[in-house]
């Protein structure tokens, strides 16, 4: 396990210089009449030559890259050109929200993906396996920030109630903190779970189809038994690898629930960065989104090798 | 046990006129005007966080950093109800000559009682400071011709100028001219003050800056030394950052918050108005901004464009009552421009003589025109729009389109990312004709000079020697009279020549708690802030 580990570490590193080229030359390649918008109209800078000058684009390319990473290495991602504060400040703000949204909507997704999965397979092609696939394909159907407004307005209707307007800190009252994060982390993990659904359902027909379900079977084990115990385990891994795609999603899929919900995240940030052609702040929180979707990915493949022992064996 | 004769008698005889009393007095009673009350906070909604809270430093202050020093801060005059000019932090001004202007503060007036300033009182040496901090920001534009500022005593500020500039007091109202305190700003590297963070907030308005948790919320107490004695009713307001319309009724519906306020030139989408008037003990309210509306534009240094026969011919094909149900439910004025229709100087359509004629619908007249100007069979051209200001603004441009092609004019339509458009197009880099806002809410003088050669904003390219004269002489005039007259004239002229071809202007929507009282509407610039010293809370 721990070579493995050393070995994914070690692999992460190509993949990172990889992300930050790809990232250093998209920003790059944005047209001059962006560098001319952030002078003229947004008045970064006196004149188009020292916007320029701020943003490095004076220099050659290699290296303009070297003192970039140079710098991310040291951890000055650089200050941001609308609300000049450094990106470092910003982003230590607003990132644990996006974490704490992310990671709430994850598990949500994984709870009910997985769960109506297996109740799916279990009862295939009987009133449950339709309703929940149906139910599965309307959430992954239904656009977020419909299903968001819907969840705004139509409780204000009828129940006289509507999310809080203001982020409500944990220490001051943690039931108050999670109800608030409660809402806009099911409509996310409803859109995330859904293909974990379908997934988890196929993986579970394809095991319970196995020989030694069927020897379980034979050997009179109760269904629960044999559903949990041995067929579950297999299932689950197949969904777990795509968690870390799943990451990268409840991330782009934070910037609207953000919105809608004011919760101050990195969603909500990246949106503004690109509003106000906030170059070092765009270029920081898509290197930072990277980083950890590839942690997340890390992470997911550590524990399905926690899950499945023969995994161990081909990792170790 | 009943009562019986005389004592019965006597007590029936006392309720009837007691009864008849009662009676009487409930209708005939003239009902008591209502009493503002102290006390209360009222809670509102904003789109966006300030950025920064420095109207007047390198880079230009953004909308709702001028909307919310409003609360914290004054100007030495600002717009009142009506959009006149009337006096803040100034009791009166003379103008001794045509290049210089005298204005007398008000005594007593103290800032904030936080440090470093401690709440000292206000004097023209602040005001000096002020205007010092002009050259290098972008709010320098407003005052080209400002040559010094000098005190003659602690409570007079002379202004002298290089030239006369007869709306330099209306311009003193301008949303970004706040009066700093040098001590409340941090020190720069180049020996300038930097007020960005928000505890350099530090003013002599009606509300004081408590707390400011970014995209979240900003509250702000009542000022207890405020110079208006007796105001604000208000404890205090808090401002909510909610960016989604829905949202915002939302919290309005459960009583999170009393006020939805036309902010940042903006109000509540039309298509919400009726959402927002289900919602009980709640108000929409109706208005127009001071700001014009989008416009049909293309080159007059180039044709078609050139010829006033095409531009008459494209004003003829806008169906401007179509376009107003269709985009506009809750209302529209016909057009707003060249200057805003609540501006003073505005000439409504239907005094606008020979020339009110082209603001009708007539595709007939309009295909008659074309024939004349030589094109019978129309002709072809691009039709340039944005995505910047929202799907809504495609989907004008559309109509737009649609209308053109019943003319015979092929407009191609060519949605431009924004910073494409505002860095080519919106400076005049185009070829054939652009859908295109004019939105600024600045003054006349600033609305006037987009129609003289050299001016950025001279997206039309004209060069009238006769107009450039027109917008020098009303800035320069001596007398309001005068200068009303020079305005008057370009309007005129403006809507003869047909230079842009303007479209409806939306009316603004407010929606507000019944429990608000005193709510004025502003209907110049950029703040409401002014109008809640007199707001208060049932």
């Amino acid at each position: 396990m721990t070579r493995y580990l050393c070995q994914r570490l070690l692999l992460m590193l190509p993949t990172l210089v990889l992300v930050s080229v790809m990232v250093f030359l998209i920003m790059r390649l944005i047209p001059g009449d962006v560098v001319s918008l952030m002078f003229s109209d947004l008045g970064y800078a006196s004149s188009l030559e020292a916007m320029r000058a701020r943003l490095g684009l004076d220099q050659p390319l290699p290296a303009q890259y070297a003192h970039w990473m140079a710098d991310v290495l040291r951890g000055h991602l650089g200050e941001s050109l609308w609300t000049q504060r450094t990106v470092v400040s910003v982003i230590a703000e607003r990132l644990p929200v996006t974490l704490e949204l992310a990671f709430l909507a994850l598990g949500f997704a994984v709870v009910y993906g997985v769960g109506t999965g297996l109740v799916a397979a279990v009862w295939q092609d009987r009133w449950p396996d339709m309703v929940l696939r149906s139910v599965a394909m309307a959430f992954l159907s239904l656009p977020t920030f419909w299903l968001g407004t819907l969840a705004i307005v139509l409780p204000s209707l009828y129940l006289g109630w509507s999310p809080s307007i203001q982020l409500v800190a944990f220490r001051s009252d943690p039931l108050g903190h999670l109800a608030q994060f409660a809402l806009p982390a099911v409509l996310l993990g409803t859109h995330l779970g859904a293909p974990l659904m379908r997934m988890s359902r196929a993986m579970t027909l394809e095991i319970l189809r196995q020989d030694y379900i069927r020897t379980a079977w034979a050997k009179g084990l109760d269904e629960r038994r044999v559903v949990i115990k041995h067929a579950f385990r297999n299932a689950v891994i197949p969904p777990m690898t795509i968690l870390g795609v799943q990451m990268s999603q409840a991330i782009a899929g934070s910037v609207v629930v953000e919105t809608l919900f004011q919760l101050p995240g990195m969603g909500s940030l990246l949106v503004e960065a690109v509003a106000h052609r906030d170059f070092p702040m765009f270029q920081s929180l898509v290197l930072c989104v990277a980083l950890f979707v590839m942690a997340i990915n890390l992470l997911v493949d550590l524990a399905c090798l926690a899950i499945d022992p023969r995994l161990r064996g081909q990792a170790g | 046990m009943l009562i019986h004769g005389r004592a019965a008698w006597h007590a029936v005889t006392r309720l009837g006129t007691i009864g008849a009393v009662l009676l009487i007095a409930t209708t005939f009673s003239v009902p008591l005007a209502a009493q503002p009350k102290s006390g209360g906070v009222l809670r509102l909604v904003e789109r966006a966080d300030p950025v920064g809270f420095d109207t007047l430093g390198k880079k230009k202050a953004s909308v709702y950093t001028q909307s919310m020093l409003a609360f914290t801060h004054n100007r030495l005059f600002r717009y009142g109800p009506k959009g006149d000019v009337v006096p803040d932090l100034a009791v009166s001004s003379t103008h001794p000559n045509a290049t210089t202007y005298v204005v007398t503060l008000r005594k007593g007036v103290h800032f904030h009682a936080k440090p470093p300033v401690n709440g000292r009182e206000l004097t023209a040496d602040d005001v000096k400071f002020t205007f010092e901090r002009l050259p290098g920001s972008p709010e320098e534009r407003l005052f080209p011709t400002l040559k010094r500022v000098t005190t003659p005593d602690r409570y007079t500020v002379q202004f002298e100028l290089s030239a006369p500039f007869s709306a330099y007091i209306s311009t003193l109202a301008a949303t970004t001219m706040y009066i700093y305190a040098k001590e409340a700003g941090k020190p720069t590297a180049d020996g300038a003050r930097d007020y960005t963070a928000a505890d350099t907030v530090i003013g002599t308005g009606p509300f004081v800056l408590e707390e400011y948790r970014e995209k979240q919320r900003i509250v702000f107490k009542r000022n207890p030394t405020y110079f208006e004695t007796g105001r604000p009713y208000l404890d205090g307001v808090e401002v909510y950052f909610i960016a989604d319309s829905s949202a915002q009724l939302a919290a309005l519906r459960t009583g999170k918050v009393d006020l939805i306020p036309v902010a940042a030139g903006q109000g509540l989408p039309h298509s919400l108005a009726a959402e927002a008037r289900a919602i009980p003990g709640a108000t929409v309210i109706k208005q127009s901004l001071f700001q014009t509306s989008e416009n049909v534009i293309g080159r007059l240094d180039q044709k078609p464009w050139s010829d006033l026969r095409v531009r008459r011919a494209v004003s003829l094909a806008m169906d401007r009552a179509a376009l107003m149900k269709a985009m506009y439910p809750e209302g529209a004025d016909l057009i707003s421009g060249p200057i805003p229709v609540t501006s003073r100087y505005n000439i409504p359509v239907d005094k606008l003589g020979e020339a009110a004629a082209f603001y009708r619908y007539d595709p007939a007249a309009a295909r008659a025109l074309l024939v004349e100007a030589g094109y019978p069979a129309g002709f072809k051209a691009k039709l340039y729009t944005t995505v910047g200001y929202g799907p809504e603004y495609v989907s004008r441009t559309e109509l737009l389109k649609d209308m053109l092609s019943r003319i015979g004019i092929d407009a191609s339509i060519v949605v431009q990312e924004y910073p494409v458009w505002i860095s080519g197009t919106y400076k005049g880099n185009y070829e054939g004709l652009v859908h295109i806002p004019t939105w600024t809410l600045g003054d006349e003088d600033e609305w006037l000079a987009t129609y003289t050669p050299g001016d950025t904003r001279n997206q039309i390219h004209i060069n009238e020697p006769k107009v450039t004269q027109l917008v020098h002489g009303a800035a320069e005039a001596s007398t309001e009279a005068a200068r009303a007259k020079l305005i008057g004239q370009f309007v005129g002229t403006f809507h003869e020549q047909m230079w842009r071809v303007f479209l409806p202007q939306a009316v603004l929507l407010t929606v507000i708690s019944n429990r608000v009282k005193g709510y004025a509407l502003t209907i110049r610039g950029y703040t409401y802030a002014p109008a809640l010293v007199n707001v208060w809370l049932e």
